[in-house]
């Protein structure tokens, strides 16, 4: 239930949100519309149709519920006005609910990892990033950060255990 | 171990150094559209009817005013320094870092209102004529021309004024106290009314000035306001001893190292929690 006794309070509920949702939100966003930039975009102008909302008096009954719903909805609305063709996204998968019942559970795992790679020891993130997602050899990488293969593999496999771990504890903040 | 990787993929293959910063998107949207609007506006119910009369007084003729674009806030925010800005009417205000402040340029001339979030000193140029006013989500502050302090922090809004005089209000209750100089009061976040306070720091201004300054003042206010400047815990055996001095703040052990060569006595500090 959301407060609507005045101001402040409306406030305390919009930092909230942000905090629990903001993240998550966009990792779901991020599914839809596959770049960072745009899933900000279209993240922050939920929040700010919210804000909007709770000023009209209106019952937000979920307001986790009300955020997603409205993010795909906003997610979907980017993609036809952009006029993608993009196979990843058919219009067949945007309606498929399933599909989009896992990217929604899926985004607080997925908030937790980006929150994890963020607090990872800076050369542990930059061979894991090298290697995962720019998909640069083991060699390559070493000769680009200046040390051995060895030492590359260590790095990623020390990433890798951190974040396996801290994707399954669910009291893992995921807000930065 | 197969499900977690599909995520990891996932999260790998997007992340971006410094994107998706929660502090700074909520930051973004304050500055923006929270700064203040108006409370639960009675006004609201009435807007339609409100329009209708408008367009009659705009046949009238005299109100054009009215019919100018609603977008004419001027915004000015301190980043990571406090930063000065300089009204219309001449009037300085000192915005503490991270801090903000916007007004309606179309009507400022006659309105002299001002909304903020944050903390910011407010040196007003004086006319009666047209009384000074300043709120923020919670409280409002109307002056005819004085300089004072409006800081908000948690739920709570504290109001110090240096000369001159001022009424310091709550939104919500519209009840408020006059303040004048030397004077201050804090209106917490339940609170109906705000509550004259015992000035708690001889510099409630240091992050303006840049100084700390001190005549024989008890050592025990002393370590009191850099604790809380500073956000730590001092504490001596020798409170009761009086400093006199100018220190700049920048280095609190350098503070600190100063005030137990001079005194010849011994600090300890401790972090809170």
């Amino acid at each position: 239930m959301v407060n609507h006794s005045g101001e402040p309070s409306l406030l305390r509920t919009m930092e909230e949100a942000f905090k629990c949702y903001y993240r998550p939100l966009n990792l779901y966003a991020l599914h839809y519309l596959q770049d960072v930039d745009s899933a900000e975009d279209v993240v922050q102008e939920c929040f700010v149709a919210l804000w909007e909302k709770l000023h009209s008096d209106a019952e937000i009954s979920h307001l986790k519920a009300y955020l997603y719903q409205m993010v795909r909805n906003r997610c979907i609305d980017h993609l036809k006005q952009a006029n993608v063709t993009d196979d990843r996204i058919d219009a067949a998968g945007l309606a498929n609910s399933v599909i989009d019942d896992e990217y929604q559970e899926g985004s607080e795992t997925e908030a937790r990892l980006w929150t994890a790679i963020d607090s990872l020891p800076e050369k542990c993130r930059e061979a894991l990033l090298l290697s995962k997602r720019d998909g640069l050899k083991y060699q390559e990488i070493a000769a680009r950060m200046g040390i051995s293969v060895n030492t590359v593999e260590n790095h990623i496999n020390k990433a890798l255990k951190v974040l396996r771990t801290k994707a399954k504890d669910i009291y893992y903040f995921f807000f930065g | 171990m197969q499900e977690e990787d599909k995520y990891l993929d996932f999260v790998v293959r997007h992340y971006q150094r410094g994107k998706l910063d929660t502090r700074k998107a909520y930051r973004d949207f304050r500055n923006k559209y929270a700064v203040q609007l108006p409370a639960h506006n009675p006004w609201r119910k009435y807007a339609a009817v409100a329009a209708v009369v408008l367009v009659v007084s705009l046949l009238a003729g005299g109100l054009f005013r009215w019919a100018r674009p609603a977008d004419e806030w001027v915004v000015l925010t301190a980043g990571n320094s406090a930063k000065e800005v300089v009204l219309p009417d001449s009037t300085v205000v000192t915005l503490a870092p991270e801090s903000s402040i916007r007004y309606d340029a179309a009507t400022y001339a006659d309105k002299r209102n001002v909304e903020m979030q944050g903390k910011a000193f407010f040196q007003v140029k004086r006319n009666p004529e047209f009384p000074f006013s300043v709120s923020n989500d919670q409280a409002v502050v109307r002056v005819l021309g004085t300089k004072f302090q409006l800081s908000q922090s948690g739920q709570a809004t504290e109001v110090w004024v240096e000369s001159g005089k001022v009424s310091f209000a709550s939104l919500k209750s519209r009840e408020g106290v006059i303040l004048t100089g030397g004077m201050s009061a804090v209106l917490a976040g339940d609170a109906l009314k705000p509550e004259f306070t015992e000035q708690q720091t001889p510099n409630p201004t240091t992050w303006k000035s840049g100084y700390f300054v001190y005549e024989n003042t008890p050592l025990e206010v002393v370590l009191k306001e850099l604790s809380a400047y500073y956000g730590v815990k001092l504490s001596t055996a020798q409170a009761s001893m009086s400093l006199t001095g100018r220190f700049p703040a920048g280095n609190l052990d350098e503070i600190i190292e100063i005030i137990e060569s001079a005194l010849g006595i011994k600090i300890k500090k401790s972090f809170n929690q």
